[in-house]
């Protein structure tokens, strides 16, 4: 894309993109590179020298039941945040669409979950259901269920996804409002005209037009699940009990931080890389043809 | 205030030819309309002349200086713009005063000149406001102001009437002829409207797919017409044009549907196949030169267009309101001999005489 | 001439005092469950904000304000996490703070140039710049978190605020954003400028700029956010508690194990963490909801 009409000149533009050109070169493709080169790298017990391993990094993590573990754990948990952030993010934008006294009221409080850092969710989340002082745990156990996420993984697992999912409905609540307030009025009245009812309206006009950001969404959320979670994780379980809740991208930090384990995580890192890739290429592509819907 | 003229001005996009040509001399305070279609590359010869584009050959003299090569603001001109083209952000007296402001004129100067124009434009009042206060012809007066206060070498309009509904249009196109005659500056005028053309023009340029059909006052234009295209572009309804024989003798036009008897006889032009040309209000009933039978009738108020047919040709006439056929019947044209027009079908051209 | 019969009715669902009007107890229901869900926790936290750590541990907690609020708050702000080791959340307010606005103020400034460059001139490898640039947005910086640090440390920009910041302005939001609208503004304003005699400098300044203030408004409110609620750069990035910031640093506060957590302290330091960009985001609402939506196009 380009306009017609243009400023001559090279100097300028190129002086102009420099302050970018320079922070993405030294600061993403730099490391990123870095991240590529030590994945094919093992460093040696004695920490003297590295030595060139091929791919030998990525076929130890491939086949580490730990690492498999945790990868399908993530596509389990990216689901149920997923899942439980668009769901109620599309029903509340429905029924907000419909209100449209006070709406701005509704909206206003429906939306400041997006101002919070997901780690912080996980803190409220995790008062919450605290077994010890929480008062949603203090629920859980006069309803007879033994609440515990710091020794049941389960429990865990579900104080994670909660927590994720409720500070992700703000910004999926935007997305399908807006979505819907474009779907024009007149279609929906030729629909009512025609003789359809409230649910078919939806069902055969409205979804289908909301497609396109129902998709868009789909695959924000999911690179959401996949990265920005580490805040909830470490803030609220630490990866625990017993791995439990370790992530992929939680597992990244261990293994290269915690562990020290450089060769591996990097080439978990670059496996990471290759997996929101795929997603965001997906997503682009169906954006170009989105414009033309 | 300036001369401006092009030499041999040709323009390519790509492997696309838009204009073929032009050469075109524009004296000191000359008010000079470049008509045509959509399309026939009226608008890009502006825009060269301008320093928008860049032509692909030729020259370009504003004043005796060649200006092929100096940016916009050098050239010392100022245009109008279809589109208002006003900051949207700035109010009226910043829009006016943007380009002085550029040039590092003295805040007093500037603001002297802003507001003569403005008293010209009868803008005082709207100064304080933003363009999107404004209406439609209010937005194109202070374009103009805009131009004014640069008191350039001069004005470039591209279609500035284009986007006014047509009462403001007449309107508008009076206060133009009005700064002309108050200011005097050398302008270039783009239009497809040929009423523009004729009340506004001292001489008009017509172009065709990147040509020029002529060049001539709006009377040369109009009862001289050197093409069948500005026979045709110029006047409403357009001038009949009717393909025939001038006979051996030179005294009849034999066509398709009959001969037409020609007011002078014409043995120069003896046995040629020629295009013959008839403005609609150049023909009168009650003549005996030809018939041709009524199709329908349109009625303007004070006049009537007699849509006719002649043979399987097409002919409209302006009457007067009394003339008042029915559908079919036979009317009876009649045309002087300084209303026949003579084209050749092959190159288009005017025939001599 | 024949009669024409009076039309039937309109179906139910068309008449216009029915038009969705039934449904509308119902959607507000939904409605008010979904503010209560989100309002729940918030409302919880800042009941806890309120409270005496003895109260809190009487399980379950009242539901209603308590009279330590003014305590609770100048202990966090001064002393940080009670029995757990914090810094003064005071201090890590000013730190979030100053992440937040740099890379703000960062990301703007520099990505509004960058897709001026992009969009208003012609040169060689324009696009293969734009795509670098582009390119950005594929790998949030989680993937690319240890080589990053390895590239800052050798920069020597550990524990500075510069360290702290510019690898988080590499990416490519905003200068997407300021293109596609660039790409909008009408030809005529370029060619009046020109003809007005302004350079492209003097352009940007005056035209451009003015005219991007709805997105740049959008974009604070965005940038603001996700400034102030980094997490896992500035964990990894940051050593000793000069440097920590509050979204951090309320970990810290939460003992593990047989430690125990002063929650009404946490508490207060979860308000003091959402405040600031929950008022950003109120103050801007209209622009910035506007502006999140046409980011993503």
């Amino acid at each position: 894309m380009q306009r017609k009409v243009v400023f001559s000149g090279v100097a300028l533009p190129y002086a102009l993109l420099a302050p970018q050109l320079a922070i993405t070169l030294v600061f993403f493709f730099w490391p990123a590179g870095q991240a590529l080169f030590m994945s094919v790298l093992q460093q040696d017990p004695f920490g003297a020298r590295v030595v060139f391993v091929g791919l030998d990094n990525f076929r130890a993590v491939l086949t580490d039941p730990d690492y498999l573990a945790s990868f399908w754990r993530t596509v389990y948990f990216s689901f149920a945040v997923t899942v439980l952030a668009m769901a109620p993010a599309l029903l509340l934008a429905v029924m907000a669409d419909r209100v449209v006294r006070a709406a701005y009221a509704y909206k206003t409080t429906l939306i400041i979950p997006y101002a919070i850092a997901p780690a912080v969710a996980g803190v409220l989340w995790l008062f919450m259901l605290n077994p010890a002082v929480g008062v949603l745990a203090y629920l859980m156990r006069t309803l007879g269920i033994p609440w515990n996420p710091t020794l049941d993984g389960t429990h865990a697992m579900l104080l994670v996804i909660l927590a994720s999912a409720w500070s992700q409905i703000a910004y999926n609540f935007l997305f399908f409002l807006a979505g819907l307030q474009a779907i024009p009025k007149s279609l929906l009245e030729a629909a009512a005209i025609d003789g359809a009812g409230g649910t078919r309206r939806f069902w055969t006009i409205v979804f289908p037009l909301l497609a396109p950001t129902t998709f868009f969404l789909l695959v924000v959320n999911i690179v959401f699940a996949f990265f920005n979670t580490f805040g909830v994780i470490h803030a609220v379980t630490g990866g625990g009990p017993a791995k439990a809740t370790e992530i992929l991208v939680y597992k990244v930090y261990y293994d290269g931080v915690i562990a020290l384990d450089l060769g591996s995580s990097s080439a978990q890192s670059v496996i990471l890389m290759a997996i929101v890739i795929v997603l965001t290429a997906i997503q682009f592509k169906y954006i170009e043809r989105r414009v033309h819907y | 205030m300036a001369s401006v003229r092009l030499q041999g001005i040709e323009k390519a996009f790509g492997a696309t030819r838009v204009i073929h040509g032009v050469d075109c001399d524009i004296g000191d305070g000359e008010f000079i309309v470049i008509l045509g279609p959509s399309g026939c590359g009226k608008s890009t010869l502006l825009r060269i002349v301008a320093g928008l584009e860049a032509a692909t050959a030729g020259d370009v003299y504003i004043g005796e200086q060649r200006v092929n090569h100096i940016e916009p603001k050098d050239r010392n001109i100022a245009m109008v713009f279809q589109n208002y083209a006003l900051y949207p952000h700035m109010s009226v007296f910043d829009n006016m005063a943007y380009g002085l402001k550029i040039r590092g004129m003295a805040k007093s100067e500037i603001e002297q000149r802003v507001h003569s124009a403005a008293d010209i434009l009868e803008l005082r009042p709207l100064l304080k406001r933003r363009p999107r206060e404004l209406s439609g012809g209010q937005r194109q007066r202070v374009a103009m102001g805009r131009a004014i206060v640069r008191e350039p070498a001069a004005f470039l309009f591209d279609e500035p009437l284009s986007n006014l509904d047509a009462k403001l249009r007449v309107q508008t196109r009076l206060e133009i002829q009005k700064l002309h005659r108050r200011l005097g500056t050398t302008s270039l005028y783009v239009t497809h409207d040929q009423v523009e053309a004729m009340t506004l023009a001292h001489r008009m340029v017509v172009m065709n797919s990147g040509r020029v059909e002529q060049i001539g006052t709006p009377y040369e234009v109009y009862h001289r017409p050197a093409t069948t295209f500005v026979a045709a572009f110029i006047g409403a309804p357009p001038m009949n044009l009717i393909m025939g024989r001038v006979s051996a003798d030179g005294a009849s036009f034999q066509t398709d549907a009959g001969a037409i008897a020609l007011p002078q006889p014409r043995v120069d032009l003896a046995g040629r196949e020629l295009l013959l040309g008839l403005r609609p209000e150049a023909i009168g009933t009650g003549g005996e030169q030809l018939a041709a039978t009524v199709e329908m009738v349109e009625s303007l108020g004070a006049d009537h267009l007699q849509h006719l047919l002649f043979g399987r040709q097409p002919i409209i006439v302006r009457t007067d309101d009394s003339i008042r056929p029915a559908a079919g019947d036979t009317l009876r044209l009649g045309f002087g001999a300084d209303a026949v027009h003579w084209f050749d079908p092959q190159t288009t051209q005017r025939v001599r005489g | 001439m024949a009669t024409l019969k009076a039309p039937a009715p309109l179906p139910a669902a068309a008449r216009a005092a029915d038009w969705q009007d039934r449904t509308n107890w119902f959607a507000h229901l939904i409605i008010w469950v979904g503010v209560l869900i989100t309002a729940f926790p918030l409302y919880l936290a800042f009941v806890a904000s309120t409270l005496a750590p003895q109260e809190i541990a009487q399980v379950p907690m009242p539901l209603v304000p308590g009279d330590q609020g003014v305590q609770n708050y100048w202990q966090a702000l001064t002393q940080g996490g009670g029995r757990q080791l914090s810094p003064p959340v005071a201090w890590m307010m000013w730190n979030s703070l100053v992440v937040a606005l740099v890379i703000t103020f960062g990301k703007i400034a520099v990505s509004v140039i960058s897709a001026y460059a992009v969009v208003f001139f012609r040169f060689p490898l324009r696009m293969f710049f734009f795509w670098m640039i582009f390119i950005t947005l594929m790998l949030p910086v989680e993937v690319r978190i240890l080589p990053t640090y390895e590239v800052v440390a050798g920069l020597g920009l550990i524990n500075t605020y510069t360290g702290l910041t510019v690898p988080l302005i590499a990416s490519a939001t905003a200068t997407l954003l300021f293109r596609q609208f660039f790409l909008t503004i009408p030809d005529e304003y370029v060619e009046a400028a020109k003809i007005d005699g302004a350079g492209p400098m003097r352009f940007f300044f005056d035209v451009v700029l003015p005219l991007s203030r709805t997105n740049i408004a959008a974009l604070f409110v965005i940038l603001f956010i996700y400034g102030w609620n980094q997490y896992l750069w500035p964990l990894l990035f940051t050593t000793g508690q000069s440097m920590d910031l509050i979204v951090i640093g309320i970990k810290k506060m939460i003992g593990t194990g047989d430690a125990l957590t002063d929650w009404n302290l946490v508490m207060a330091t979860a308000i003091l963490a959402i405040l600031p960009p929950a008022l950003v985001v109120l103050l801007m609402q209209r622009a910035f909801v506007r502006g999140l939506v046409e980011t993503e196009k």
